[in-house]
Parts: structure tokens; sequence; C-alpha cells
């Protein structure tokens, strides 16, 4: 296997692997939020603080491998 | 049929010129996704050259239609609003309660800058999807204007191939003869320049706004060095009596201060690459379809068109909430 098909398959097990975690936390995130805001209206607001707070975290980690896949594809390094 | 004249000559317009102008170009381009913008022209600025690319042409054109919004939008305001102006108090009201909500009495401050991001930021997303971004442009030899590294291109479908003539394959084939289409416009999301000033701007306001608020020392010494544990255990030194405990929770005082370091440079890195990487991958995903199969990037428009919102309103949702928890003090920590 040459360098050049070795790179592109890292980069796509980057992209790919790497919003597998983000995905599952992103929807147990908006779940328990959802669920939250049905069982108590009143607080939604400072549910969906809170909720978009954690989004961030959690799609930060997306974006990271985002990042490392672009890194990897585009031969920067 | 009044009402639809105007849209079936704009449609005309951009739908006519793709079937007559590829017969007129006489070099064929592979199609080619660059993470860099390519640069259209330089301007001469004294004594340094700044070169202009495609992207912050395109960026002068969303200030310029952000401008002519705002005008036509305030020229004559009724206290029954219509048309535009409805629109922009539908905007504005929605963000004064959104911000209210999350900021409570701070938002009115934060508010500017917030909408500000959002209608520039909807703006640079929805007209990258514009019919003509993308496929106008100018052809970039490769001996005059080297292409930049971080292109990737790619071999096009022998269909288009044939369509456009063997002259395709044969640039493509070549590899230091490789011509590159320079679109004139391009998205400005799509240009890691943007973001990344974007979120500086952003992130740094947060910061200026806690500084405001809270006073500078107090700021910095709540949030980023947090010694008031080992002053205390210090006090308690001087007396007499030492408690060891409250230099455990300085040091970790001191570790809760590094990862808050860590976080802000995380949330640059991340409002830059969220914005850039769903623009240009949204992009990258309509180019790829429209290869496959002509109508099959339709579906995906209409996705685009909404996530090109969703970014617009997550980018400007998530600057308030990082203004409002820069501006709130630490005071529950202090108490226990």
């Amino acid at each position: 296997m040459d360098v050049n098909a070795t790179r592109l398959i890292a980069a796509a097990l980057a992209i790919g692997l790497g919003t597998l975690g983000p995905g599952l936390g992103l929807g147990l995130l908006i779940n328990s939020a959802l669920n939250a805001i049905g069982r108590n209206p009143e607080a939604a607001g400072q549910v969906q603080i809170n909720m978009f707070i954690g989004i961030a975290f959690t799609e930060a980690l997306g974006i990271f491998s985002l990042v490392v896949a672009l890194l990897i594809g585009f031969k920067i390094f | 049929m009044k009402r639809w004249l105007p849209v079936l000559v704009i449609v005309a317009i951009l739908v006519v010129p793709g079937f007559v102008l590829p017969r007129f170009s006489t070099e064929a381009v592979s199609a080619s996704v660059a993470v860099q913008p390519e640069v259209l022209f330089e301007l001469e600025l004294g004594s340094f050259t700044f070169p202009v690319s495609n992207t912050l042409f395109t960026t002068w054109i969303v200030m310029i239609l952000i401008l002519l919004f705002a005008i036509f939008a305030t020229r004559r305001m009724e206290l029954v609003p219509s048309g535009l102006q409805n629109v922009m108090e539908m905007l504005i009201e929605m963000w004064d309660e959104l911000g209210h909500s999350v900021a409570g009495t701070r938002s009115r401050k934060f508010l500017p800058i917030v909408l500000t991001i959002f209608i520039f930021v909807l703006f640079s997303n929805w007209l990258g999807l514009m019919p003509g971004f993308g496929p106008i442009g100018i052809i970039v030899a490769d001996k005059k204007h080297p292409a930049p590294e971080g292109i990737v291109t790619f071999d096009l479908p022998p269909a288009l191939e044939e369509f456009l003539g063997p002259k395709a394959s044969e640039h493509a084939s070549e590899g230091e003869h490789a011509t590159v289409l320079a679109p004139f416009f391009r998205s400005p999301s799509t240009d890691i320049n943007t973001t990344l000033a974007l979120a500086l701007v952003s992130v740094i306001m947060a910061q200026v706004f806690g500084m405001q608020t809270l006073g500078v020392i107090k700021y910095w010494f709540t949030r980023f060095f947090i010694v008031s544990k080992f002053i205390e255990f210090f006090k308690t030194l001087f007396k007499g009596k030492p408690k060891f405990g409250l230099l455990v929770y300085g040091f970790l005082d001191i570790f809760m201060g590094i990862l808050e370091f860590i976080s802000e440079i995380a949330k640059i890195v991340s409002f830059t690459f969220r914005l850039f990487g769903n623009i240009f991958a949204g992009e990258v995903v309509l180019l790829i379809m429209a290869f496959l199969f002509f109508a099959l990037p339709l579906p995906f428009y209409a996705l685009e068109i909404f996530v090109g919102f969703i970014q617009a309103f997550v980018f400007a949702i998530l600057t308030l909430v990082f203004m409002t928890i820069a501006t709130t003090a630490h005071g529950a920590e202090e108490h226990h």
C-alpha cells in the first residue's frame, strides 16, 4: 500500500471514528435536555443555556477530529 | 403571472449561461476542492501588496448587502411595520427575548455584537449557496500562479470529460501544467481566516466584558489565577495554626485555572472549525452530488440552507452564553 492510499484511509478513519463519540454524546445530551424541558417547561431557558454549553464542549471533540482529518487529508504535515 | 415574471427572468439568467458558456470555454479545468482561497488580484498600498482573495471579495459584497438591508429596512419606519422593516423587527425581537432569557439584564450590552455576528454569518452562509458561486471564475495557470499546497484535484467523470473535450484529461494527467479554476465568489465561511477572526472577536470580547463587569483584578484572580485558598492558608500559617487542607484546595484551584486557560484556546479552535467545517463540507457535498446525478443536489441544497441558519444561530448563541459566563462572578465557591 502506497503512502497516498494510507493517507486517505487515515483521513477517512479519523473523521469517521472521531464523530462516533460526539454523535452519541450529542444525542444523549439533547435527549436529556428535551426531557428536562418537557418535565419543567418553565426552566427551558436555563436548560437551553446549559445544553448549548454542553453541545459546545461535546462538539469540540468532533471538530478536533475534523481538524486532524483535514491535516492528514490535505498533507499539511 | 405578473408576480412570477421577475423570478422566471432571474432563473433564466442563471440557467441559460450554464448551457451556453461551456461551449465557449477554450480550456477545460479539473474540478478542485481547495481549502486555501484563491487570490484574485493584489492591491498595491504604498510599499506592500495586499492580496485580495475571492473570500475577501465576497466579504465586501456581504458587507454591502447588510448595509443595504439595514438602510432599506429603516428608511421609512412606520408604527405598523411591513416588508423589510417587519423582518428586521422580528429578528431583533427574537434575539432580545432570547438574550433576556440567557443573560438577563446584561443582554442589551451583549446583543450588538451577538446580532452582528449572527447577521454576518447568516448572510455569508446563504450567499455562498447562490448560483454562480463557484463555477464562474478565471482559470489560473500553474506557471503564473503556482497552485498552493493543499489543492486536491480529482479526475472528471467520463461523461463530463466527453462534454468538455479531451483537454480535461490531458490537463489532469500532466500534473505540473494543471489548471485551477479560481472562482470570483466564494462564501466567506469557507475561509479559515474569516471564521478565525470571528472566533477571536467572540472570545476576546467575552474577556473584555468580563473584565468590565467584575474588574480586571477580580476577573483574572477568580478565573485564571485562583489564589484565594493560598492566601487563606498563609493567613492561618501566620496565626500559628496552619490548615493544610486549604493548601490542597489551593493546588486544585491552580489546576482549575490552567484548565480554564486551555478551554479558552479550545473555544477559539472549536468556533473556527465548527463554522468552517460545516459550510465547507456542505459545499463539497453539493459539488460531489452534482457530479453523480443532476437533480441529486436539490435535497442537499435544502439541507445546506438549514445548516447555514443553524450554524449562524449556534455561533451567535454560544457567543452570548460565553459572554454571560465570563460576566458571572464565581461567588458560590467562596462560601462553602
